[in-house]
């Protein structure tokens, strides 16, 4: 799976969420999303799962989170 | 740390925090009707019954309903976390605090027994559903960070207020509690004013200042030991005033200094009415904390006005309004086009309907709050000094909370709007409109 790499963590709420819809909404079939967030998105991890995506976070400081998404069928291996 | 696939439920619907946030101004008004009402005689001293039914309005009416309405939808937000049952547990505490409120005001006002025992039974029970809501939550996530900690001790201080509050009202119907003390009064309005609403906006300014203004975290010292450190100072306030409260005071003055200066680090310097709101605040903190320090002879003889009245107006009006207002007008336009955000993962089509974020908020508009409330902050101080202007006051308040609530609900009614749009296009694309053939 190749993942597309956006980087939020510059942006300012709401524009990080207006960011990854806007990925998502365009990520061709097979690939996945990774978000470098500096925070952890918890009103974005609400509806992922009954969108049909599925999700990992991964704390890589204080104020810096890596985010993978992709669609539920398509779990890396 | 890896999390993967939780399943979050915690944002409530948005209409539950937007019935605290709009009984606040409304509040606020009803606080505008006391002081024109009460005249000048209003501000002669703290212990004026008109003037305890003032505080209460403000304190109950507004700080608190836009502070449990916030928490509402800041806890999901912030730390994936809330509150149980939200679409009961949040009507019933606003409508058992408004009801509460208002009994009490009039309680106050006229020394009605009956009036201050229903108020009793009503804010006991409407704040202590959400308090044992919010303690229950907050117990369960026992490790996520400096912000849960300060958001569990400002709960904690909330309790110590509802409940030395009740002791107190209980006193006013002859039931002896507590000893009669003027100390104990002190200390629960230093409990309410410096623990509930004080450590809170402390707790919310380590996760909203760096996420919004893209500003740098607070020092990790000072997340990790600012909030004990005022708890225990609150703590000590009980048995030992004359030490705890310099104490409190530098611990206020340091926080005034750290948010200013991370505020002044932040990396997105745009035009901010939000942020004017958060240094006018830190400002009139950093003053109150100063004049504090002012011995009593000196002030008497240059100062004509009564010390605690001056520092209690400085830190309740221009420290704790300012930040709330400013919030305000932060968090509607964001907690609104999250919200509509959130329906867009399940169809992306839908993002077409949410409008600018700006639309959502006039930065004019918000331009001529933040002005209005510089200029009725000014004249509360100057009414303090000539309670005959008491009247000038009263315009001032009525065209502020007035704007107020006109903003709010100009964004309540683009979010409702974008909102039905939505969802008659997601319906219109499952059930396509069918057209009507007439037999000819």
């Amino acid at each position: 799976m190749i993942f597309i790499a956006i980087d939020v963590r510059e942006l300012a709420p709401p524009e990080p969420m207006t960011a990854i819809l806007q990925a998502l909404s365009t990520l061709p079939k097979g690939d996945g999303l990774r978000v470098h967030h500096s925070r952890q998105p918890f009103p974005l991890y609400e509806q992922l799962t009954s969108a049909g995506w599925e999700y990992e976070c991964e704390k890589k400081a204080e104020d810096y989170f890596l985010i993978s998404i992709y669609r539920q069928q398509e779990k890396p291996t | 740390m890896s999390l993967a696939g939780l399943s979050f439920n915690a944002l409530p619907p948005i209409r539950l925090p937007f019935r605290f946030f709009i009984t606040a101004p409304i509040f606020i008004l009803l606080c505008t009707g006391l002081i024109a009402y009460s005249g000048p005689d209003l501000w002669l001293g703290r212990w004026q019954p008109p003037m305890l039914a003032l505080v209460h309005g403000f304190t109950l009416g507004f700080l608190t309903m836009v502070m449990l309405g916030a928490l509402l939808q800041l806890l999901p937000v912030i730390a994936g976390i809330g509150i149980p049952h939200p679409e009961l547990l949040a009507p019933l505490t606003h409508g058992l605090l408004s009801v509460g409120t208002l009994m009490l005001l009039w309680g106050f006002l006229q020394f009605h027994s009956s009036f201050i025992l229903a108020a009793m039974w009503l804010i006991a029970i409407g704040l202590g559903i959400y308090i044992s809501a919010l303690f229950w939550v907050l117990i369960k996530h026992i490790s996520q960070g400096d912000s849960l900690l300060g958001f569990r001790l400002a709960i904690s201080s909330l309790l110590v207020v509802v409940l030395l509050g009740l002791a107190l009202l209980g006193r006013y119907l002859g039931i002896e509690w507590i000893p009669p003390s003027k100390h104990l009064t002190n200390v629960h309005a230093l409990w309410g004013l410096v623990g509930w609403a004080g450590i809170l906006i402390i707790a919310v300014s380590y996760q909203v200042i760096p996420m919004f203004h893209v500003a740098p975290s607070f020092p990790l010292i000072v997340r990790r030991f600012l909030t004990p450190l005022i708890f225990i100072g609150l703590l000590l306030s009980i048995a030992l005033p004359s030490y705890s409260l310099p104490a409190l005071s530098l611990l206020q003055g340091l926080f005034a200094l750290v948010l200013l200066l991370v505020i002044h680090r932040r990396k997105r310097k745009v035009p901010d009415t939000s942020i004017r709101y958060w240094q006018l605040g830190a400002s009139a903190l950093l003053l109150t904390s100063v004049l504090f320090f002012i011995p009593e002879g000196i002030w008497n003889e240059y100062l004509d006005i009564d010390k605690t009245l001056l520092l209690t107006a400085l830190f309740m009006y221009l420290y704790l309004m300012s930040i709330i207002e400013g919030m305000l007008l932060k968090i509607l336009p964001f907690l609104s086009y999250t919200h509509l955000q959130q329906r867009c993962l399940i169809d992306f089509t839908a993002m077409q309907y949410i409008p600018n974020m700006h639309e959502f908020f006039d930065k004019r508009h918000g331009q001529w709050l933040f002005y209005s409330h510089v200029i009725s902050g000014l004249i509360l101080i100057w009414v303090l000094f000539q309670p005959s202007y008491y009247f000038i006051f009263a315009i001032a308040l009525v065209l502020e909370s007035t704007g107020l609530l006109v903003i709010m609900l100009k964004t309540m009614k683009l979010y409702f709007a974008v909102d039905k749009k939505i969802s008659q296009a997601a319906k219109d694309r499952v059930e396509p409109p069918t057209a009507s053939f007439k037999n000819t």
